[in-house]
């Protein structure tokens, strides 16, 4: 169930991850803070927020997934204890 | 300045009969700061669809908890795949399990019912919420738009913008 989901999710927007994954080193270097822009391997644009890129990928793909992610050298890893622990509905007895 | 304010109230039967008001504080802690949201297929979008003479999908109503915990706010996966809403990254998760895992980011339009504004969240993470009875997860990304009063000994909690 797990291996399943996971390569749903990978399947979305696989190839812009790996487009993106190729090319961090080098955006470090000139983008780093700002938010790209992918669709498939082609780089599209640089932003200065993620609103502005996600408006812009809106514009030209419409309801097409794209990959919208900020140049930083380390991807921040996303807490949401309540979900991740399992702790929505943990009433102490 | 608009506000969203929520106080539980509960009613007991007495053995006698008699039917009296309890305390709000067990409610909310059972139950926890949740607020009815409607989320929307995001304003660009939208606009996208419509120029496109496409339909836009309906929004979808439900209930969020308000999460001090999270960092980023979440929805349900499902309820974004109804919307046709758009993948736009892919984050790490931290899990108790197995580490981290993947997860989606989708845009969102976020309207909380009773406030008169919509908010267009850059990044909610999607996951499965619809089986604890959740349309979304308020994280402090969207908590740091507002003024948050949590009264637990009242049972009752107000988000001021």
């Amino acid at each position: 169930m797990l291996s399943l989901e996971k390569r749903t999710i990978m399947s979305v927007l696989e190839k812009e991850l790996k487009f993106f994954e190729e090319n961090k080193a080098k955006w470090l270097g000139i983008y780093v803070g700002k938010f790209v822009l992918v669709k498939g391997e082609e780089f599209i644009g640089v932003f200065d927020t993620a609103e502005t890129a996600i408006s812009e990928g809106a514009k030209k793909y419409g309801t097409e997934s794209f990959l919208v992610r900020q140049v930083v050298p380390q991807d921040e890893k996303v807490q949401i204890p309540a979900l991740t622990l399992g702790l929505l509905h943990a009433i102490p007895a | 300045m608009p506000f969203l304010h929520s106080h539980f109230k509960g009613k007991a039967q007495m053995p006698d009969g008699k039917i009296v008001e309890v305390p709000g504080a067990p409610g909310l802690i059972q139950l926890g700061p949740r607020i009815p949201v409607v989320i929307h297929v995001p304003d660009q979008f939208a606009a996208e669809l419509t120029k496109q003479g496409k339909p836009v999908p309906p929004p979808i109503s439900g209930f969020a908890l308000i999460d001090t915990g999270a960092g980023s706010t979440c929805i349900d996966e499902e309820a974004a795949k109804t919307l046709g809403l758009p993948v736009i990254n892919v984050v790490d998760m931290a899990s108790a399990s197995h580490g981290s895992h993947k997860a989606n980011v989708y845009p969102t339009k976020l309207q909380m019912t009773g406030l008169p504004v919509g908010i267009n969240t850059a990044s909610a993470i999607g996951a499965p919420l619809a089986k604890q009875k959740l349309l979304a997860l308020i994280g402090r990304d969207v908590l740091s738009r507002f003024i948050l009063i949590y009264n637990g000994a009242n049972g009752e909690f107000t988000l001021c913008i």
